[in-house]
């Protein structure tokens, strides 16, 4: 088994005695496709920021490819490509200017790759950034970040000024290189539907702390929809359930932790079986966080 | 290396407009080296031999004016390094804020060195008691540590408006000047070389820690400067109309106070009316120049009220009108109380205040004229009407001014302000705001 990427132990992270992360660990290995998902102010940002080494823990440390993130080796950055929120291109600088000096940095350079995505994003490389729109800014960002082909790539809401077509074909590169085995990404997005079809794994952030960790076909088996047929009021409340509708004769349930003791369990509660529905990735959060 | 190569590269190549600055100040230098190496010198005192005098002229100053243009050429050396230098990308590419640094210094070390090279050849040439051997190295770190006082006073002049522009303004033309009266003296590192040389310490520990330190401690620092901050006296709106607000033009005292204290030293440093006059051309362009951003901040007037391109074109022209006034009325008032002090010639006072009066409402003008950013049209006249201005300056400022050649000037100078009046009122009437975005450059340009 290869040695994950990043390994997080006890992370906590705190602004003016203010704690933004409580007790995070976790880990990133080769081949991981990570969603980060939680509210604004969820601690998303400063998660990932502690990943790539921008600011101290306050308690814990973080590992990225065995060294301390903070004190990051020039040999490990080569190997992380980071996306930020807003972009940071050099206004003055035409695309292809701007293409050029980022790739001055990397000893490393897919050539071939950038042409393709130059390509397919329509990125004209003649015009000066400034006069781009923001989408086309934001392509340009995920092509530098892309380029030298980081072993382990960090998006911080990457397509949220893309339009449907380019998001689609970021999200093609990105499954194209999490198909390589030994390449991991890690990406915090609102659009949750671009994390359901990309992520193998997933993280929920709510008050500071990772509220979910796992596969997401396990969190799909964990989170689920019931119906119960009820004859007269419950007389106890549904276990594990994160948000319970009640009806005359009818009740639906989201309950985490699903499984055949759980449904045994509800079942004696209602006196009758219940009827189960998978839920998708938004139902789930936003049950979560209801 | 590779990444250090580049980042000089872009320095010099950002724009069109740089790239043409960096050809032609290579070309000047080329060719003013050729001429001091391969002409027969002009011996002082000696007349000219083999040559005519306007070829004696070009070639004299062809490297000068190239060292200029190189400088100029890379004038958005600030703007990209700060760019980079703020962002969080850097902290995860390679290498990338020693490379930073590197770039940044070799590029002041390569004009710095062009400039040695120019002086030595150029004291081959006009043979004086300087020896030129003595002079390479003293040039090199005189000119090395004004650059960084010119590119700090550079990006002061791209980031800010009101006084920082005038201090900006005030740095290059300092910033000039400065090397020329230093490298002359016999013996000793010159203050402006240890400014220079603390101001690049400062700049390579802020550039290497400054981001980490920022990221540590940023937010834990950020309660108590907000609760300081809180606790100054908060400016307030007192005057002006609602027009001011967008046009940033609120408070013209600041910008009038701001002009006296640079003037008065300038009046104490520089006692020859020739520089002295020159200085405060320079600064009554620099005071009318606000108006280079006019244009996109317009745009939430003409959404607000009912007026047409036209009316709005003359409501910001007066709007200016009165907010200029006041730092011209106190560069008038300074000009002939210090001029009379100094003990300049009446005809100078009399000359001197139209051209301070038509070096403001001039670059006033041309400053409206940009609707569409900086292009290679405005940074032209730029440059015209500023050659005219030091023209204007130079030949007032004479011990016995030519007044006809003065009259001509400032006729000059009245016709092109006339021509910008009517080329900023025809743009304004098509006024586009999708293409007059108020960029870095056009910032730098005001």
């Amino acid at each position: 088994m290869q040695h994950p990427y990043v390994v997080a132990r006890e992370l906590t992270k705190a602004f003016d005695a203010k704690p933004v992360l409580h007790d995070v660990s976790f880990e990133v290995r080769p081949g991981d496709v990570i969603g980060v998902l939680g509210k604004n102010g969820a601690g998303k940002t400063t998660l990932l920021e502690l990943v790539l080494g921008f600011t101290p823990a306050s308690r814990g440390r973080v590992e990225v490819f065995g060294h301390e993130s903070y004190r990051l080796p020039g040999a490990a950055k080569a190997r992380v490509g980071f996306v930020p929120q807003q972009d940071e291109l050099v206004n003055q600088l035409t695309a292809g200017d701007q293409l050029k000096l980022i790739r001055s940095f990397y000893a490393t350079w897919d050539d071939a790759l950038v042409a393709r995505l130059i390509d397919v994003w329509d990125i004209e490389l003649g015009e000066r950034v400034k006069n781009m729109s923001v989408g086309q800014r934001q392509k340009l960002s995920i092509l530098l970040a892309l380029g030298h082909r980081p072993d382990l790539l960090i998006l911080d809401e990457p397509v949220a000024s893309l339009d449907p077509l380019a998001r689609r074909h970021f999200l093609e590169q990105i499954v194209e290189i999490a198909a390589d085995g030994n390449r991991s990404v890690v990406l915090s997005s609102h659009i949750v539907s671009d994390i359901e079809r990309l992520a193998n794994r997933i993280w929920i952030l709510k008050d500071g702390r990772l509220h979910w960790q796992g596969d997401f076909d396990d969190l799909r088996d964990s989170v689920v929809r019931v119906h119960l047929r009820i004859a007269q009021p419950l007389r106890a409340q549904i276990p594990n359930a994160l948000t319970v509708d009640l009806g005359r004769s009818h009740a639906t349930a989201v309950v985490h932790g699903w499984s055949a003791e759980l449904e045994a369990e509800i079942a004696e509660l209602t006196g009758t079986t219940p009827e189960v529905e998978g839920l998708t990735l938004e139902d789930i959060f936003l049950a979560m966080h209801r | 290396m590779r990444a250090v190569l580049r980042l000089i590269w872009t320095y010099f190549t950002a724009t069109p407009l740089t790239r043409g600055l960096a050809a032609l100040g290579f070309l000047c230098m080329a060719c003013g080296m050729v001429g001091y190496l391969y002409y027969p010198p002009w011996t002082l005192g000696n007349g000219m031999r083999n040559m005519a005098l306007w070829l004696q002229a070009v070639l004299t100053l062809a490297p000068w004016l190239g060292l200029v243009l190189l400088f100029f050429a890379s004038s958005l050396l600030p703007a990209i390094v700060e760019r980079l230098a703020l962002g969080r990308t850097i902290l995860v590419l390679p290498g990338a804020r020693v490379a930073l640094l590197v770039s940044a210094v070799a590029t002041a070390a390569l004009i710095a060195t062009l400039t040695a090279l120019t002086g030595v050849f150029a004291l081959y040439y006009y043979p004086t008691a300087i020896k030129p051997e003595n002079v390479f190295g003293r040039t090199l770190l005189v000119v090395f540590s004004d650059i960084s006082v010119m590119y700090v006073a550079l990006w002061i002049v791209g980031k800010t408006r009101g006084i920082w522009l005038l201090i900006g303004s005030l740095l290059i033309a300092l910033g000039i000047f400065t090397p020329l009266g230093v490298i002359g003296r016999p013996s000793g590192v010159p203050a402006v070389a240890w400014v220079g040389i603390a101001g690049w310490l400062a700049f390579a520990l802020l550039l290497l820690f400054g981001s980490r330190v920022k990221q540590t401690f940023g937010r834990s620092l950020g309660g108590p400067v907000r609760r300081a901050r809180r606790a100054l006296p908060r400016p307030a709106y007192a005057s002006g109309a609602e027009i001011d607000l967008p046009l940033g033009t609120t408070q013209p005292w600041l910008v009038a106070l701001g002009q006296a204290l640079p003037i008065v030293a300038a009046a104490l440093l520089f006692r020859q009316p020739i520089v002295w006059l020159l200085f405060l051309a320079l600064l009554s362009a620099v005071a009318g120049a606000i108006t280079s951003t006019a244009a996109a901040r317009s745009r939430v007037l003409w959404l607000r009220h009912g007026w047409t391109r036209a009316e709005l074109f003359r409501r910001v022209e007066t709007a200016y009108w009165r907010y200029n006034g006041y730092p011209l009325g106190v560069l008038l008032l300074l000009y002939v109380a210090i001029g009379s002090y100094l003990g300049i010639s009446t005809p100078q006072l009399a000359f001197g205040v139209p051209l301070l009066a038509l070096g403001s409402v001039a670059s006033l003008y041309l400053g409206l004229t940009i609707t569409r950013g900086l292009t290679w049209f405005e940074a032209a006249l730029g440059i015209a009407t500023m050659g005219l201005l030091i023209l204007t300056a130079v030949t007032i400022g004479d011990k016995a001014p030519s007044r006809a050649t003065v009259i001509e000037l400032e006729l000059a100078l009245l016709a092109l302000t006339v021509t910008y009046r009517t080329l900023a009122s025809a743009r304004w009437n098509a006024l586009d705001w999708m293409a007059c975005r108020n960029g870095p450059a056009t910032r730098t340009a005001g």
